[in-house]
């Protein structure tokens, strides 16, 4: 397969801590890296655009080594998690200052801050102040300005992190319609794995410096390479077995059935006689969390049970499980 | 690896020139000051200069008075500066503003204006006497201040108290209002709240501030030169500038200096730590206190202590511009209006001789300044690079290195410089001596303006620039230089208003031809001409004013 983006066996130490990253990206491909604050997300994005310089490991775009390249004839397009608009230039001024650099002509610098304002829809704003616009609003202006420069490879360090909940969603929308529209290759950056679930062709799962995982949005969710991951994204039950020293059980809450008498031990997997130790209600389900053997089993019910009573049976489909270390 | 050769040789072409010349400007004058310290005149090691200094009586009874007048000043500076910081911080009112902007006025005015005023509103024939003796009807001299141990202490204490008023104040406006809260609900009355909630919550900034005031007491000037008066009221400062002007005994300075040096770098790491302890108290605060409006009590209180800031600050500042307006008539003191000393001090009838050189010496001044001013920029844009750009515990090293002149006071850089003097037998090396003293003593109030901005720059704005495609040059011309524009303004109007008031250093280095305002001030008002005196002092008083309303109109941009 033909990438269009290559981080090769990219190393990077500190004091006490570690990075190592290896992956590849397609063309117009939207990939998202996820994992807890201090994991590495940052730092690869750092790596990646020369701002911080590997101890070893190679940048490759279309197959040409970046490595040695400094920052500024990268042509890689970044949009900061605290936007870094430069408060001294108006909106246009700011999406023109990449194109100005690159030596663009006038008209094509105004042309293509005008087609992008379109895009962002932030029409008749060129004129702005940074200062007189809201938190949206900059992100998007952030965004324009660094896809401006057509740069090879665009990468968002938690764009989304300083907004509001509601407006982080229709913002992720946009991003995503956005990368469509430029046909951009995007790397994204999130901490927030209901994000990366929701925009993102591909995940890096990162955890302390490593990647645990790569792949769909639907392959991490169902099946986890680790229990970090499995943990990390969604809420999941993990059961270890005597049978099974090494491994553990691994299966979403949402596959565990209450009570069900229609199933048997051929096609499922039955935990007998557990208890409901605690249960919440969330909206659309209760939430119930079952103590078997002194293990936890979360399942989702529609009606609400009797907290403490333990006879409930519990079951799970043998396909809906999966091992893992 | 190629490009970190690249940066490496960038950054060592744009930080070299900084940090050569304020090493060879600082640490070369402090080094000789050690030198000499330890140096018989043949050249052989010795520490009978440093022996005699710490065990002659005469010099230990200097020091304990340095250190004596030093801490009744701060006290009484912390005294009238404390409620006033209460007020500031908790209510709304008229003229609140003002306040703070005469809170600022110690950081501006030079200390021989000061002195001036001083003496023409309390002296003994000064506006306040003549005042009281109209107004009483009174024959003798109601107060008698002048020239002795409580004239230095009172003069300290109106110069220093805005210090603490404005370093309480901007602390404890910050501070938690809901925990006083708390300690009430929990059964606490005003009183215990106050004093075991909130007071031990502001001896960060109590401790902050009295240390500053304690070092720039215990290292002032002017103030005891001129106040004092006398061998029984001097301190180690004025010791070390006698022994080097006037009995040209630079060993024995130097060994002066080194003492008076221990002392004030003891408290100065009080002072950082202070800080320190301030800014982690600060970063946890939750919801700041919002100012109250005044009840008629509190009315009261504002109005005595604005009354109160009028008399100490504000009235000797008018008797200076009231004076300068008059000369006398008779010996038995009446005065009548006059412009005579405005149109002496330019050159205009007939000039008594100190007056001759009044026009020469504010030329000499403002060119000083200017040149100091214009020299300090790029040596701070330069350091300041330079300390952005080392791995931490290298950048926090150069930074104390560069602020440490700040340390220093200008009394021994002065010291330092005339040993450099003395070294080269060259003629009309006063100006550029005096330039260097100068640059070293502002230049860390420009790298203090500048740092903070350029160090937010640095991380947040530069790598934008960079990633989109400028050149490190280019980010620095279109992105940093426009951003810096205000603080390095702010900044140089600092480095001016420092450079033009400068004495004590100065005082150590002018010769016969080069003579600065605030020497000639000194001059005048040691020869008992006030009037003139005034007339300048007017001059100077009004230069520094301008200055200071001009940083207080910068708007800053946010960033």
């Amino acid at each position: 397969m033909n990438y269009h983006i290559s981080i090769e066996q990219m190393k990077k130490s500190y004091a006490e801590f570690e990075l190592f990253v290896d992956f590849k990206i397609s063309a117009h491909e939207l990939i998202s890296i996820v994992g807890p604050s201090g994991c590495g997300k940052s730092t690869t994005l750092s790596l990646i655009t020369g701002l911080i310089e590997p101890d070893e490991g190679a940048v490759l775009i279309d197959g040409d080594d970046i490595t040695g390249l400094p920052v500024w004839e990268r042509n890689i397009g970044f949009v900061f998690q605290d936007y870094a608009l430069f408060p001294h230039m108006n909106v246009k001024k700011n999406i023109a200052y990449g194109l100005k650099l690159a030596k663009e002509s006038t008209t094509i610098i105004d042309s293509s801050v005008e087609s992008l304002l379109e895009t962002i829809q932030l029409q008749g704003y060129g004129s702005r102040d940074i200062e007189s616009l809201s938190g949206g609003e900059r992100q998007r202006v952030a965004l324009a300005r660094a896809v401006a420069p057509h740069p090879h490879l665009l990468l968002l360090d938690e764009p989304l992190s300083a907004l509001d909940a509601k407006l982080r969603i229709s913002l992720r929308k946009e991003i995503q319609r956005i990368h469509k529209e430029l046909e951009l290759t995007t790397l994204y950056v999130t901490h927030d794995q209901e994000e990366a679930l929701a925009i993102s062709d591909r995940i890096i799962v990162m955890n302390n410096g490593r990647i645990e995982q790569i792949g769909t949005p639907e392959e991490i969710y169902h099946e986890p390479a680790s229990r970090f991951v499995a943990q990390f994204i969604g809420s999941s039950n993990i059961i270890e077995e005597s049978e099974y020293p090494d491994t553990c059980l691994f299966f979403r809450p949402e596959a565990l059935h209450i009570d069900d008498d229609t199933v048997t031990e051929k096609t499922h997997r039955i935990y007998r006689n557990a208890t409901l130790s605690y249960q919440e209600f969330s909206g659309q389900y209760y939430c119930c969390t079952f103590t078997w053997n002194s293990q936890l089993l979360i399942a989702y019910s529609s009606s609400q049970l009797d907290l403490g009573k333990n006879d409930y049976t519990l079951s799970v489909a043998h396909d809906s499980v999966c091992f893992i270390n | 690896m190629r490009r970190t050769r690249r940066e490496q040789a960038t950054l060592i072409a744009v930080s070299a020139p900084g940090l050569i010349l304020m090493s060879v400007l600082f640490i070369l004058p402090v080094s000789l000051i050690l030198i000499e310290a330890i140096r018989t005149p043949e050249g052989d090691l010795t520490f009978h200069y440093i022996a005699e200094v710490l065990t002659d009586p005469y010099s230990w009874r200097i020091a304990w008075f340095t250190f004596l007048q030093a801490l009744l000043s701060t006290l009484f500076a912390l005294l009238l500066g404390f409620p006033g910081a209460y007020l500031l911080s908790h209510y709304e009112f008229k003229g609140k503003r003002f306040v703070q902007s005469i809170a600022q006025l110690p950081f501006v005015l030079p200390s021989i204006l000061v002195v001036l005023g001083f003496v023409i509103f309390f002296g003994n024939s000064g506006v306040l006497n003549s005042l009281l003796k109209h107004l009483l009807d009174l024959k003798e001299t109601p107060l008698k201040i002048l020239y002795s141990f409580k004239a230095i202490i009172l003069a300290h204490t109106f110069y220093n108290f805005p210090i603490s008023l404005s370093i309480i104040a901007a602390f404890w406006q910050q501070l938690d209002s809901r925990e006083e809260s708390a300690a009430m609900t929990l059964g606490a009355n005003h009183r215990t709240a106050f004093r075991t909630i909130t007071l031990p919550r502001l001896i960060p900034a109590i401790s902050a501030a009295a240390s500053m005031i304690f070092l720039f007491c215990f290292t002032s000037f002017s103030i005891i030169l001129v106040l004092g008066g006398g061998p029984k009221f001097t301190t180690l400062e004025v010791q070390i500038y006698q022994l080097a002007r006037v009995q040209f005994d630079v060993s024995q300075a130097a060994a002066f200096a080194l003492y008076s040096l221990a002392i004030s770098s003891g408290v100065l790491i009080l002072y950082i730590k202070s800080q320190h302890w301030m800014q982690k108290t600060m970063g946890s605060v939750g919801r700041a206190l919002s100012p109250k409006r005044t009840g008629r009590f509190s009315k009261f209180l504002i109005m005595t202590y604005m009354l109160l800031i009028m008399l100490l600050i504000v009235a000797p500042l008018l008797s200076i511009l009231f004076r300068s307006f008059q000369e006398p008539i008779s010996r038995s003191g009446e005065n009548r209006v006059s412009l005579r000393w405005y149109l002496e001090l330019f050159g205009f009838g007939s000039a008594s001789q100190f007056f001759k050189g009044a026009s020469q010496a504010i030329l000499t001044s403002i060119s000083i300044a200017t040149v100091v001013t214009l020299l300090s920029v790029p040596i701070s844009l330069s350091l300041s690079t330079l300390i952005l750009q080392l791995k931490k515990r290298l950048s926090i090293a150069a930074e104390t290195l560069f602020m440490l002149p700040m340390a220093v006071s200008s009394v021994i850089i002065g010291l330092g410089y005339a040993i450099i003097v003395s070294r080269f037998p060259v003629t009309k090396i006063a100006y550029p001596m005096i330039i260097g003293a100068h640059l070293v003593i502002a230049t860390p109030f420009m790298i203090r303006s500048v740092l903070p901005v350029f160090r937010k720059i640095h991380k947040i704005y530069t790598p934008a620039a960079l990633v989109l495609g400028a050149t490190p040059f280019q980010a620095f011309l279109h992105i940093q230089l426009p951003l810096l524009k205000m603080s390095i303004i702010s900044g140089a109007i600092f480095v001016f208003a420092i450079s033009i008031g400068e004495m004590n250093a100065t005082l150590l280095l002018s010769d016969a031809k080069v003579t600065t305002i605030p020497i000639l001030l000194y001059r005048l008002i040691g020869s008992y001409n006030f009037f003139g005196a005034c007339a300048l002092g007017t001059l100077l008083m009004s230069i520094c004013l301008i200055l200071f309303a001009a940083t207080n109109s910068i708007q800053e941009r946010k960033i």
